[in-house]
This record gives structure tokens, sequence and C-alpha cells, in this order.
């Protein structure tokens, strides 16, 4: 037993209140110290049982309840009570009486309760048990960039049913269950731990530049770069926890110039140099965009292409927006206050991209490598290095690239 | 005994990672089954079940998986096969919960998985993909999987995937623990599954409370397209014995390619299954087309269905309800009509002529009565003479129509 955890409960009391108080009986039965946080916009039955009633949540939003209960602007209103529960919940974990956030709610509650999850840390356990999880871009809502457990209810959370009961057993026991053993929290190490970029078409060259530099006394974090890991890695690194950068596949960055599936944010590639980081940056998806089909512009169809699954497509991007994009990367690594290095391949930027594909355009890929030396300061070096991104030569130059910067 | 966790990975690269995980199960004192789907290569580490032993039970050869380069051709074997050494294993008493972790490939690999695996049965997925658009709904659908995004790729042991595994490892152990199995239909009191949305709600509360002082018990479904399919599959698994098809809406969002959309079989399955339905218009009368963006895109909805020139309700800008035309509605009616001619048991169908939802009574944003109008003698037409369709002079979300709704599924349940 490693003591009585404070558990911070998130519900909407007014219509959820018999699920919620079942689920409170539940965490106290498995030993932990359950702390209920209403969220109601409205009024009705459960008021009143929580231990942080509603209208001390919409007073520290900078409002109250009576305003929130009259007004007609419901996003508002969720923006107002999700930035009070944040800042209680803050509060809370800054006087050790919360160790573990759960939260039960449909789409309004679940969209609040996760946004109190996001301004928690990575490896504080978050649970979210939620009746719109299996909703096509809802999950994407609740989770963003944060490590929350979403437990898919598929029932209503309306009525204690067997069904209903039998989930929230389960949830309970999944928090309970994760302050068991020895609880993890990342350190800042700093220095000696790097964050890596990656996709599936530069898997290779992530493991191997991953394997060497765990042999080098580092350890080496991976950030699935589709729009969402990579915005996350962007978020940890102004956090400090990283001693460096390797940025394999930036992608984001044009994607999110132009609006498309792996749109990183408008940030990516800026946090390691705000915070003077070393950072070596390659090329992995660069040359390719991926519109979704909705999305699909006159002339797409006639691209050159890549069908990574059958959801994604890569399509091969223009001489002009290579050159557009080179323009984007030269204006953001010119701000870093710390070392940068770029590591080009020139037989293809991915596995996709590789001699014998179809969107392999190692003439084109020029265009952009021109457009960037010509506009970055002289301080940033860049590699040409005669390989594909996948051989071995080039994981060798981003090891022997990151030493270097990390020196 | 101990309860047993079967862990899903791919060993050829995640050997390490799945020791580690291995190891935390065991550590809390179950027994772990390591079942390795991987097609990429060798294991680094013994499996319990092989990924030679899932290719065959696929139907193919692994040797020939891991040399042919066409993923969408090989996927599909392997998950046919790991589900049915995981039904295998379930069936023996073998399986208590599982557990995977990955990223894009892996995590529609083992989530296809635990889908065939019923409703009680803990089913963790940690995926670094967990929350992109393209995927993050299709991983759930409507099962009750447990998702942990683990926001840093699983690749190699260190500081930050050893905290995910390990709150991994807790969560799944501390469900297990917990859980006895699949859920079993509760015999004691019947149950009744209930279809419900936001503009549905003081009736269908109504209805729950008349219900269950009948001494039933009613669960709740919310139908935007999820969960009223998921009501679908829990009646072909017998697990209810009436159905108040409040909102029926998924059907009428398939065919008009709203937001709600739940499929082609929707409205169907108590028809198969035999079990009594009250059924009402409610949600026909919308189409969900949010979000707002959309309007300005060029979006085939949209532009196709002239949307941006009709009655509209936006709550905020997701949820935007569009109302659904006299001539939307006539298809509609057809449609429905078909689906419950083919009904075995009995059907009763009410309309309430003064507002089908809170947006489409008197003075609400979606009120046009005279296209509500069309509707009924539309699906008298088409609907089996057998079937009753009443028109009630009142809102639908008032206590008299949810009192003759109640009333009339509970004489059809005691009748039948």
């Amino acid at each position: 037993m490693t003591g009585v955890k404070g558990v911070l409960l998130i519900a909407t009391m007014d219509t959820k209140a018999k699920e919620a108080l079942y689920l409170r009986d539940k965490m106290k039965t498995l030993g932990q110290a359950p702390i209920v946080m209403d969220l109601s916009m409205k009024r009705g039955e459960g008021r009143g049982l929580a231990e942080i009633p509603a209208y001390e949540v919409a007073k520290a939003g900078g409002s109250t309840l009576k305003q929130i209960q009259n007004s007609q602007d419901l996003d508002h209103c969720m923006k107002v009570m999700t930035a009070g529960a944040v800042k209680i919940t803050q509060r809370l974990i800054r006087e050790s009486r919360v160790h573990g956030v759960i939260g039960l709610g449909g789409y309004r509650g679940s969209l609040m309760a996760t946004g109190v999850m996001h301004s928690l840390p990575f490896g504080f356990p978050k649970i979210m048990v939620s009746s719109a999880a299996g909703l096509p871009g809802l999950s994407t809502q609740f989770l963003k960039t944060s490590d929350i457990i979403l437990f898919h209810s598929v029932i209503e959370i309306a009525g204690l049913t067997a069904l209903l009961m039998n989930v929230l057993d389960r949830a309970a026991c999944a928090l309970s269950g994760m302050f068991r053993g020895k609880q993890v929290a990342p350190r800042s190490s700093g220095t000696k731990t790097i964050a890596m970029t990656m996709l599936g078409p530069c898997e290779r060259c992530a493991r191997r530049v991953r394997v060497s530099l765990e042999q080098a006394g580092y350890q080496v974090i991976g950030f699935h770069a589709a729009g969402i890991g990579d915005r996350a890695m962007e978020d940890m690194v102004t956090d400090g926890l990283f001693g460096a950068v390797i940025d394999l596949a930036p992608g984001g960055v044009g994607e999110h110039l132009y609006g498309f599936m792996r749109d990183a944010g408008p940030n990516r590639l800026e946090s390691a140099g705000k915070m003077g980081i070393p950072q070596v940056i390659s090329t992995c998806g660069v040359n390719h965009i991926t519109p979704s089909k909705s999305k699909y512009k006159p002339g797409y169809g006639e691209r050159r292409k890549y069908d990574l699954d059958r959801f994604r497509t890569w399509l091969r991007m223009s001489p002009r927006e290579l050159k557009e994009v080179a323009g984007v990367f030269a204006r953001k690594l010119n701000n870093s206050t710390g070392p940068v290095k770029v590591v080009i391949p020139l037989a293809g930027w991915s596995s996709v991209d590789s001699p014998g594909k179809p969107t392999y355009d190692p003439k084109e890929d020029a265009l952009f490598i021109q457009a960037l030396k010509k506009r970055l300061k002289k301080e940033v070096e860049v590699l040409e290095v005669d390989a594909n991104m996948e051989d071995l030569e080039f994981a060798k130059a981003v090891v022997k690239a990151t030493l270097e910067v990390l020196r | 005994m101990a309860k047993h966790i079967i862990i899903l990975s791919t060993l050829d690269t995640k050997g390490d990672e799945a020791a580690y995980l291995k190891q935390r199960i065991e550590a809390e004192g179950f027994r772990v089954t390591l079942l390795d789907t991987a097609i990429g290569g060798e294991p680094s580490m013994p499996a319990d079940i092989s990924a030679k032993a899932v290719a065959e039970a696929g139907g193919g050869n692994i040797h020939e998986i891991r040399s042919s380069k066409d993923t969408g051709h090989v996927t599909p074997i392997m998950i046919k096969g790991a589900t049915i050494k995981v039904q295998e294993l379930l069936e023996k008493g073998l399986l208590d919960g599982i557990v995977s972790f990955g990223g894009a490939s892996n995590t529609t690999l083992a989530t296809s998985v635990m889908k065939a695996l019923p409703f009680g049965i803990p089913k963790l997925m940690v995926s670094s993909t967990a929350s992109m658009p393209a995927y993050a709904a299709k991983y759930i659908d409507t099962k009750d999987i447990t998702m942990m995004h683990s926001v840093v790729d699983i690749s190699g042991l260190n500081d930050l995937t050893r905290a995910v595994l390990q709150r991994a490892a807790g969560g799944i152990c501390g469900m297990v623990d917990a859980s006895d199995g699949a859920v079993k239909p509760v015999s004691e009191s019947p149950l009744i599954g209930l279809t419900t949305f936001k503009f549905a709600e003081a009736c269908s509360q109504h209805v729950m409370d008349l219900l269950s002082q009948k001494g039933y018990t009613v669960i709740p479904f919310h139908a935007q397209g999820i969960g009223d399919r998921a009501m679908e599959e829990l009646i072909d698994q017998g697990l209810l014995d009436g159905i108040v098809d409040l909102v029926p809406a998924g059907v009428s969002e398939h065919l008009l390619g709203g937001n709600r959309d739940a499929g082609p079989i929707r409205l169907e399955a108590a028809g198969r299954r035999g079990i009594p339905q009250v059924v009402t218009p409610c949600g026909f009368e919308m189409i969900s087309c949010g979000p707002l963006g959309r309007k300005d895109t060029g979006d085939p909805v949209w532009t196709r269905r002239g949307l941006a020139e009709r009655k509209i309700f936006i709550p905020d800008e997701f949820r935007v309800q569009a109302r659904t035309s006299a001539e939307e509605l006539l298809k509609v009616a057809e449609v429905v009509a078909q689906k419950l001619n083919k009904s075995k048991g009995r059907v009763q169908f009410f309309i309430p002529t003064q507002g089908w939802s809170s947006l489409s009574v008197k003075g609400a944003d979606l009120w046009e009565p005279e296209s509500d109008g069309v509707f009924a003698p539309a699906l008298r037409e088409h609907l089996r003479p057998d079937i009753e369709v009443s028109e009630l002079p009142m809102e639908l979300n008032t206590p008299a129509f949810a009192e003759t709704i109640a009333e009339a599924l509970d004489k059809m349940i005691k009748e039948a």
C-alpha cells in the first residue's frame, strides 16, 4: 500500500450526480480520497453534493454561477468553467491533495474535464470516462497532446445500470492500479535526454540514431510527427524536459502553412531555438503534402503520390511549395539561440521517397536545399549526404552532427 | 488462481518494451501471455503465441507475409489470426484482459482484435497515434476500449516510455482485478434500450423514470451515430428486451449525409431479434452538419443540399443543425418503413405533431410544421398495415407523450 491518494473527480452534478457519487464511493472502497468538483452550468438535483461546488469554479474562472446560468453563450461558459477548474486543480496539486484526476461526462463534460487534464504534467494519472469518445473528431479534441486515458463508456452516463456500473468500476480500478507500483515521474534530466521526431517512412534511421546515442549515454524520446506527437514535443521542449532535439520529420511546418493533416501548429520548429538547446534538423516528409481527400484542390489528383494507408496519401510538393516552405524553415531556424545543423539526404527524404518510387525527384528536392541555404543565417550549417534517409550512412551523419552540436 | 492478461505486441522491434510491460504486470501478480503479431521479422524474444501461429490461424504463412511488401494485404491476415487465437484463450478461461502498445499500424491491428471481445473484458490500448484525427474515432468505434495516449513513441526504454508502460501496467492490472469478465444479461428486470440526444432530453428522462417505476432497467444510448450503433450490436448479442427508439435519426443522417450517420443497418436489429419497439421521428427534422467552417469551404453536403439557405440552429461552432426539407422527409419515411416492415416483433410508431424535438416546437429555430406534415402520410403509405402509426397533437418533450410511449412499450412487452 502506497498510502491514500487524493483523486479529483470532475463531473457535472446537475445531470450526473448519481453516477459521480457511485464512482466516488467506489474510489473510497479502493482506499482513495476522492474530491468531487462540480462543473454544472445549470440547476439540478445533484448540486450541493460536491466538495467543490460549481459556484466556486465559476468564481475562480472570473465569473459567477448566476451569469453562467443566465448566459446563452455556451462556448464562453464552458471556457470560464474550464479556466476556473484549472486554477482550483493546480492549487489542489500544489497542496498535495490530488494525485490523479478522473472525469466522467458526455460531449460537454468531456470537453471541460479534459480541458483541465491538458493543464496537468505528463505522467500525472488522468482518466476520462466519456460517452462521446467514439465520435469522429471528438476524441482528438479530448486527448490533444496530453497523456490521457480515454475510456469509452459505449452507453450513456445516465442511470446506474449494471453496464454502467461495470464501466465505472473498471475506470476506478484502472486509476487506483496506476497508483500501485512505483511511480515513474519523468525527470527533467536535461542535457542527457534528447527528443526526436520520426515517422514510419524514416523508422530505420530513427532506430539507428536512437541506438547509437543510447550507446553514447543519451536517452532518446521518440515523437510521432503526424501533427500531434510533434506538437506535444514542442510543448515538452518548452517545459525544459530535453537537452537537445533531433527533428528528423519536421513536415508539420509545411502542413501548417497549407492546413493539411500533419499540421503541427504555428510554433512547430521554434521551441528548441527559443530554449537555446542544440538541434539537428532533417527533412523526412517535408517534400510531401497530406491533404485529406475532402480538401483536394484541382490538380491534386494528377500529382505524383504514395498511398501510406487507407486514410492517408502523400502527394509530391510542387517546386513553388518547396521554395515557400524552405523560406519558412529558414525564418524559424534563424531565430534559434542555440546551435543548429541541417542534415539532408540527396537520394530521397524517406523510404516513400527513394529511387524507383513514384514521388522520387532529387532535382526538385534541390530547389528546397538551394532556397534554404540562401535564406539561412551563416551560423546554421547545411550538410548534404549522398544517400537515402533510410541508409546507414545517413543515420551515421545524423549521429555525428548531433554529437557535434551537443559539444 | 492468477488472472491472465494478454499482451499483443510486435516482437521484431518492440521486444524490450514488451518485456518491460510483461515484467511490470507479473510484478502485480498476474499471468502474462505474449502474443506476437510482427510482420517485419524474427522476434527478439520468445512469444507464448508466435507470429507464425498467428499467421497460420489467419490462413497465411509467416515467411510469405514477411517477404511481402503489401501491408494492406497481410495486416488483415494477422488481425484474423490474432482474433482467432484471442477467442480461443477467452473460451478456455485464459483471458481476463488485453493490453497493447504502438503507433499507427499496431493500434489499428490491436484495436481490431480487441473489438471482437465482449463488453466488460478490460481492453487497454497505449497508442502514440490515439489523438490523430484520421484514426482516433475508428480505433474506438462502438467498443469499450480504453485508449491511453502515450504522447511519446514507445520505442526504446527511457524515463518517459517506462513511465507510460508502468501506468499502463497499473491500469490494466487494476481493471482486470475488478473485472468479472464479460457482462452477462441480468435476468431480474428486463433491459430496455433507449436512444436519446440533447433535444429529446426531457422526454427521455421522463420515459426512463416511468419505465423504472414499472420495474424495467433502461439503458440510454446517445444517438450520434456511435452510441445508437452500439445499441444495435447489444440487441444482436441478446442483451436487450425492448426498445424505445426515441431518436432514430441515424437513419436519416445516413441517407442525407449528416454527422449522426449510424450506417446502413440502423433500426434493424430489434426487428431482426423480434423484440418490441416504439419509434418516434425525433431527429428526422434536422441534419447535423457542423462544424460551421464547412459552410464556406465548398463542403459537398452543404453545397448539394443548399444548407446555408435553410433554417439553422448553431449552439456552438461544432454542432450545427440544419432543417430537413419536406422532400427529404418523404425519402426518410420510405426508408424507415422498409426497415420496420422487416420486423419480426411488434412495432408502434408515435408522432408528436407539435414538435418532434425541442428544436422544432413553435418558436424554436427549426419549427416548420408544413414540412413535418408530409411525413406521417408517407410513412403510412409504405408501412405494413399491421404497424400502427399514431399522431398525437402535442410536443415530444411533454409528460403526456412520454407516458404514451412508455405505456405502449410496457403493454407490448407484457403481451409478447
